[in-house]
């Protein structure tokens, strides 16, 4: 039974006296001569009866308010999740569960060396543990690698020799979910262990939706499945059958949430391509946020040398459109099996393009870079300057070199183009764009003031409520520090206050600049929908890493 | 003659101290039922006497939902605080009040006078260890000498 009064003496007192009086009536109306006001009945009878009729009628009383789609709405911490549950599905809804996060290890070695990576072997990062998914068999030559779980070492550097494992959280939720080179520490390191990394970032790790989360999404729920408005075409997203469109995945059901700029918007553009720049309607671009937080990908590189300088080679790579669909920007470049604890080459130009080829999917109009910047048509070309590589013997323009990339991507922005670009999908009168949502990377700063040098904190948990709150705020064009202020008080201690949160954003606008935005009190996405950048279209993005506490103990007179 | 025309017009309760006759001592039971009848049902002073003993003996916030109910006259005893009799009749006075106050609290002027309390007195008391007899004298709002005792009449089910 989903609902359950679980002790008689957890009810309410004024509900015991209700249903006392209720029971006094009933008994007197079916039997006026028995003494309901006083005496044995009414104690030793009524009485009892009155605490098992209050308890049934609580149990009433917590049906009802699951059952009731007004009650939840009002109070959802208050439903019974199985009955939400059962109620929501009347609406075509279902509670997502939580998942594990996964991802990849890579584990180096001093020296190249056959181990075996025992299914189950524990890793620790963040105060998370995660199980190997299986026994690995790291082989030294490549004709040893016979099946899946057979990895192939590679050396990386002088006496560094790496192979990957993937990996699975114990515990579910976004907790678990790791950023690309977190490190993570083997409770039984292999033989010859120098140290293990996220190979990429961490995918899966989703929170089980609460009652609330559940309550937002009842209109998309009742919604048809059809192109249509700003509620159908989520909802249409999130429910498309992979049996009938196969490049729907498993994951556009958790998808974080979308917003649909189209005619009459300022942000659209792409509705003024006639002879007069003038709206003429048949466009949409959708800003999808799949996920919280965004993703690291790993990408192997070949890149050109393209030009000399005194401190170092110019090198040029291409990043093809189905290499990182719609992705940001690259965030590090190393020079291939470089430690990934290294810094990396600081990218010198990003220079976006178009890649409108193929005739198998609708290809929606685009007739400048810049609007197909975020979309799955983007192409790019990284330029960098490579201060370690020596280029003495080196050739312009020939001699090339291999690098590991790492390109930062809202995951998804392809399959649903794709699938919002199907014939049995799409609105015959219009096209559609999916875009990354435009990010405005986040950073926090603030100070906690310790009166009591006992006094502790657990700042990973503050750090780890902060993302989570941002991250799901969707497209809210601004953020506010009283928000934050009320999620770190939350956690701190009587002894411990925190100090003005300095919030600082950095939106990468589709033309290549970085628009940066600093308040304590409240950061406002500005409003410059010619560079499509408004509230509609940027999402903040916050990581943990990017959250800074300074702990200061202060001295206060003693009194 | 029968004590069935004697409830006729009034409401009555279950009896919970059986045993209970019109004059000497008896020992009563405190049951609803047992191997040998389903019970009895009372009326008039019985019902006032057993209100009475309830409302005394129930110790005062034992009662989860109504926990002004009951007095401190068992709390007392159970504490240690009463050694003699002298001890025994000082509490039983100040918790005779409390009892008093929810007796009259659960009537009302309709109710017949006979159920309806006046006061409660300790005619005689001995204490020693580990026991105590108490005798009361309960008496309604009935004149003295006018109330009569209704014999319980046997529930047939």
């Amino acid at each position: 039974m989903a609902i359950a009064v679980q002790s008689l003496a957890d009810l309410d007192a004024d509900d015991v006296e209700q249903a006392f009086a209720f029971a006094k009536q009933l008994v007197l109306e079916k039997q006026p001569n028995i003494d309901t006001k006083r005496g044995v009945i009414n104690q030793l009878v009524l009485g009892l009866d009155a605490i098992l009729g209050a308890a049934q009628q609580t149990n009433i009383d917590l049906l009802r308010q699951s059952q009731s789609l007004q009650a939840i709405e009002n109070n959802p911490t208050l439903a019974d999740d199985d009955v939400v549950n059962a109620v929501i599905s009347n609406y075509r809804l279902t509670r997502r569960a939580s998942t594990q996060a996964a991802g990849e290890v890579t584990i180096v070695l001093s020296q190249l060396l056959a181990v075996t990576i025992p299914q189950g072997s524990v890793f620790e990062a963040a105060g998370q543990q995660y199980t190997v998914d299986a026994a690995y068999a790291a082989r030294t030559a490549a004709g040893n690698v016979l099946n899946d779980t057979d990895r192939l070492i590679q050396q990386i550097d002088v006496d560094q020799f790496a192979f990957t494992v993937n990996v699975t959280a114990v515990t579910a939720g976004s907790d678990a979910v790791l950023a690309k080179d977190t490190q993570l520490i083997p409770l039984s390191p292999p033989t010859s262990f120098l140290r293990s990394f996220a190979a990429n970032d961490f995918t899966g790790g989703v929170n089980a939706q609460t009652n609330s989360d559940l309550t937002a999404l009842l209109q998309e729920g009742l919604a048809a499945r059809a192109y249509s408005n700003r509620v159908t075409i989520p909802s249409t997203i999130k429910t498309a059958d992979s049996a009938i469109y196969p490049m729907v995945t498993t994951d556009f059901p958790n998808i974080e949430d979308i917003s649909i700029v189209g005619y009459g918007d300022a942000e659209m553009i792409r509705d003024q391509h006639w002879l007069f720049p003038l709206s003429g309607g048949g466009r949409t671009d959708l800003y999808l946020r799949s996920q919280q937080s965004t993703q690291a990908v790993s990408l192997v590189k070949t890149a050109t040398l393209i030009d000399i300088l005194t401190d170092g080679g110019v090198w040029q790579f291409s990043i093809a459109r189905d290499d990182a669909p719609g992705f940001y920007e690259v965030s590090k470049i190393l020079v291939r099996g470089a430690d990934p604890v290294e810094t990396g080459f600081a990218v010198t130009e990003d220079i976006r393009g178009l890649d409108l080829t193929g005739d198998d999917v609708y290809v929606p109009d685009l007739e400048t870079v810049m609007e197909g910047v975020y979309s799955r048509y983007q192409a790019s070309t990284i330029r960098f300057l490579d201060t370690s590589t020596p280029t003495a013997g080196l050739s312009i323009n020939s001699s090339t070199q291999d690098y590991d990339v790492t390109a930062v991507t809202m995951p998804l922005v392809k399959p649903v183009q794709e699938f919002l670009g199907d014939r049995g999908v799409r609105n015959p009168a219009g096209d559609i764009l999916v875009k990354a949502a435009i990010p405005c990377f986040l950073s926090l700063n603030f100070e906690l003031q310790r009166r009591r040098t006992d006094s502790t904190v657990d700042e990973a948990s503050i750090k780890s409520n902060l993302a989570a709150y941002v991250n799901t705020l969707g497209f809210p064009g601004r953020l506010y520090a009283s928000a934050l202020h009320r999620i770190v008080d939350e956690a701190l201690p009587d002894s411990i206050d925190a100090g003005p949160i300095d919030l600082f954003g950095r939106i990468r606008r589709p033309d290549g600049a970085d628009r940066f935005i600093r308040d304590s009190s409240v950061l406002i996405i500005p409003d410059e929908p010619e560079y499509f950048v408004s509230g509609r279209t940027v999402i903040f993005v916050l990581n943990t890493t990017n959250i800074s506490i300074t702990t200061n103990n202060i001295d206060v007179p003693a009194v | 003659m029968s004590e069935i025309p004697k409830y006729i017009g009034r409401s009555i309760d279950v009896l919970a101290f059986r045993g209970g006759q019109r004059a000497g001592d008896v020992l009563l039971e405190q049951s609803l039922a047992d191997q040998f009848s389903t019970g009895e049902i009372c009326t008039g002073l019985q019902k006032l006497a057993q209100r009475f003993i309830l409302a005394l003996l129930t110790e005062r916030g034992s009662v989860k939902y109504a926990p002004t109910y009951g007095t401190d006259f068992m709390i007392a005893l159970r504490q240690g605080r009463v050694h003699n009799e002298a001890d025994m009749l000082a509490t039983f006075a100040l918790s005779e009040q409390d009892a008093a106050a929810l007796l009259v609290d659960e009537e009302s002027s309709t109710d017949p006078d006979d159920e309806r309390y006046r006061t409660a007195e300790l005619a005689a008391v001995t204490v020693v260890p580990g026991f105590a007899n108490l005798t009361i004298e309960l008496r309604s709002q009935a004149a003295d000498g006018t109330a009569e005792f209704i014999l319980p009449i046997p529930i047939v089910v």
